[in-house]
């Protein structure tokens, strides 16, 4: 999966379908042309921690339930690391627990989207969250 | 001295001893007169003993003389001088003992000029009896000695007769004083008797009743002890060192121990487990500094190596100084009570595991069941006729519709779980916002809104704000078929309650179905004719109820609906 591009947008989502749908919506606006998709947290340590890797994606969208390592821990390894901790983490989850939500803002998240069911608000919701933290905002380099 | 008796037995006391008292001093009394009067008595018979002395002496004198005329017997003068020197003394003794009687005086003396005369008579017949016994005869025989005998005689009875009738006078005198004595000696006695009579019988109800309470106190007492003993929950005192020093029958039952084994031997300490000891540890100073401690937990250690939970409630009973003496102790089992605790402690946890999985697992598929069917009517509308068209759209509605339920029913149980932030909450701000926001979602609607003032209440804000949106969204949702709708907010004091009212003019309902109103899911209208899951009036329902309120409603089928709901001041505990 790592090719030479520098990585836009890493998307670690356990759930095809929801991944599925999220690349449908990035693809619309133009915004997934270089994304990885992680299925778990453990390959999403690998990606970015590895010996020698020096992936640094532009936004990393990042699921809190799934298996193996978990949304909170990736969240907390990405913070924690001297280099890595400028990465917009945007949480992108069917959580609305509080406890989610208290947890990963003091972890350092910089946003916490709760994904709709119906399609339109989610379409919505991405393309949003996608546009926002590719295009709008003013990365830290 | 202290004085025990009672007040009657007392005066009964003190009337029988000066009644005694009184008897001894008139008894006293009346022996005085009655020594004065034996004195009397003894000195009539010496003043009768005297007189008939010189009456005698006068006989034999006489009798002698005669014996002497006849004989010439010179014995006669030594007889005769030895006669009148008694005769003599007789006198004086006389003399002194009638001292200030008239009669006795003048008799006295007159016995003593004749017998003066009788001397000289004597005298002269003893001279004459020297030369002749007929003179002498002649003159111890003439008239004249008979004169001075009768004389003498007469004065002699005339003595005794006033002494006898003086003694007499006497006599019958102290016989009336003996009379009155022995009159009031036995009044007094009988009175006496009577008061005694009376102080036994005071003295004895005063026992009977002393009995009586003393039996009443020991009947009390055993109530108290049983109660103390047999009551159902513990009893116990700690002394300043935490030894148990008193411990109920309830409480040694539960521990297994024998009263010997615990009372002055054990440390409340030796009861609890290490965990229980850290807290006792840390409350027993502050308890006893402070005076009490309400409703703290312990885990007790039997004798058999089980354990139970008890709550405790302790007052510490000071001495004068102030300083700790020993408490006052309760303790209920709560064993039950804790295991339950436990019990929801863990359900609750298993919930919350499940609201978790439910909010993540389940909202997945719905997404991508209504994501993929919209992909088809994007990428293949141009197969797809009509009637696919139709079904997918339903496809789609029905996974809206499930994602609305689990949302909502997500929303309900994290209502019960989440604590309650009690503030002063300003309803007629809150009101304003969320008609408002609610209001500017509603197009093309006329609608006509009266707010009264509200009064604010004691509530967690944002479980507040939800009762709102609840409420006043159902209003506009049940009145939208209206060509106005009409909603009124208002609040009124009803039995020491602030009641919140909000009333609409939308289709109502019939009132036998009132108690499925709060029920979640519970729908009294078509799905087609309005929308929704059946979950908010639920959600307003424990909000209120976890409040410590209550929320009732009242309406007619097709003339609107009123609900009413307060919220006390404090949580009735």
């Amino acid at each position: 999966m790592v090719n030479n591009i520098p990585v836009e947008v890493l998307l670690i989502e356990d759930n095809n379908e929801d991944a599925e749908l999220t690349i449908r919506v990035l693809k619309k606006h133009n915004l997934a042309n270089n994304l990885v998709h992680l299925q778990d947290g453990e390959a999403a340590l690998d990606f970015l921690f590895a010996e020698g890797s020096n992936n640094v994606p532009r936004l990393i969208l990042l699921d809190l339930k799934m298996p193996k390592v978990d949304g909170i821990e990736v969240l907390r390894k990405i913070k924690t690391d001297e280099q890595r901790k400028l990465i917009p983490v945007v949480m992108l989850t069917s959580s609305k627990e509080e406890r989610d939500i208290i947890e990963s803002y003091k972890l350092g998240v910089n946003a916490y989207v709760v994904k709709p069911v119906e399609f339109e608000k989610f379409v919505e919701a991405v393309a949003q969250l996608g546009l926002f933290w590719l295009l709008l905002n003013q990365p830290s380099r | 001295m202290k004085v025990y008796f009672d007040k009657k037995v007392l005066v009964a006391f003190l009337l029988a001893l000066s009644i005694l008292t009184s008897l001894g001093i008139y008894s006293y009394r009346n022996s005085q007169d009655s020594v004065i009067t034996s004195r009397m008595v003894s000195r009539t018979n010496e003043v009768l003993y005297h007189v008939e002395e010189l009456h005698s002496s006068h006989l034999e004198i006489e009798a002698e003389l005669t014996r002497f005329v006849l004989t010439g017997d010179t014995a006669f003068a030594d007889f005769y001088k030895n006669e009148i020197n008694a005769a003599k003394e007789h006198y004086i003794v006389l003399l002194e003992s009638i001292k200030g009687n008239a009669t006795l005086a003048k008799g006295l003396d007159s016995i003593r000029l004749l017998g003066m005369e009788k001397v000289e008579l004597i005298n002269h017949v003893i001279m004459t009896r020297k030369n002749s016994e007929d003179s002498a005869r002649m003159i111890v025989f003439s008239p004249y000695n008979r004169k001075l005998i009768k004389g003498i005689n007469a004065a002699v009875e005339n003595m005794q007769a006033e002494e006898t009738k003086i003694l007499d006078q006497r006599m019958t005198e102290n016989q009336g004083d003996v009379t009155r004595f022995y009159t009031t000696f036995l009044t007094l006695l009988i009175l006496t008797a009577v008061t005694i009579v009376v102080l036994f019988l005071l003295i004895n109800k005063t026992l009977r009743a002393r009995l009586q309470a003393e039996q009443a106190l020991s009947r009390a007492a055993e109530e108290i002890k049983s109660l103390y003993n047999d009551a159902p929950c513990g009893y116990h005192s700690l002394n300043s060192d935490g030894v148990i020093i008193e411990m109920n029958k309830t409480w040694l039952g539960w521990i297994g121990y024998k009263r010997e084994e615990v009372i002055n031997k054990m440390n409340y300490l030796g009861l609890l487990t290490p965990q229980s000891q850290k807290l006792y540890n840390e409350s027993f100073p502050t308890f006893k500094s402070q005076g009490f401690i309400n409703n703290i937990e312990f885990e007790v250690v039997c004798k058999n190596g089980s354990s139970f939970y008890v709550i405790v409630n302790s007052t510490a009973i000071k001495d004068k100084n102030g300083n700790y003496k020993k408490c006052r102790s309760t303790a209920f089992n709560i064993t039950d009570r804790h295991l339950a605790e436990e019990k929801v402690i863990e359900t609750n946890k298993e919930l919350e595991a499940f609201t978790y999985s439910v909010s993540h697992d389940l909202r997945a598929p719905l997404r991508s069941i209504d994501g993929y069917s919209k992909i088809l009517q994007e990428d293949f509308s141009s197969t797809l006729d009509r009637e696919a068209n139709r079904l997918l759209q339903i496809i789609r509605n029905n996974a809206h519709r499930m994602g609305h339920l689990i949302d909502d029913l997500l929303d309900f149980s994290r209502m019960g779980r989440k604590e309650l932030d009690r503030t002063i909450v300003d309803m007629n701000a809150l009101v304003g916002h969320v008609r408002q926001e609610l209001v500017s979602q509603e197009v093309n609607r006329k609608i006509e809104f009266t707010i009264k003032p509200l009064k604010e209440v004691q509530g967690d804000l944002s479980m507040m704000r939800q009762v709102w949106i609840n409420l006043i969204s159902n209003a506009l949702k049940y009145s939208r078929k209206q060509q106005v709708s009409r909603i009124e907010i208002g609040c009124k004091n009803e039995d020491h309650h602030i009641v919140y009212y909000i009333q609409d003019n939308g289709v109502g309902f019939d009132m036998k179905y009132s108690d499925k109103l709060f029920g979640v899911f519970q729908r009294l209208h078509k799905i087609e004719e309005f929308d929704g899951t059946g979950v908010g009036l639920a959600l307003v329902h424990r909000i209120v109820s976890r409040h410590g309120g209550k929320i009732w409603a009242e309406a007619h089928l097709n003339e609107g609906a009123t609900f009413f709901f307060f919220i006390p001041s404090q949580i009735p505990h």
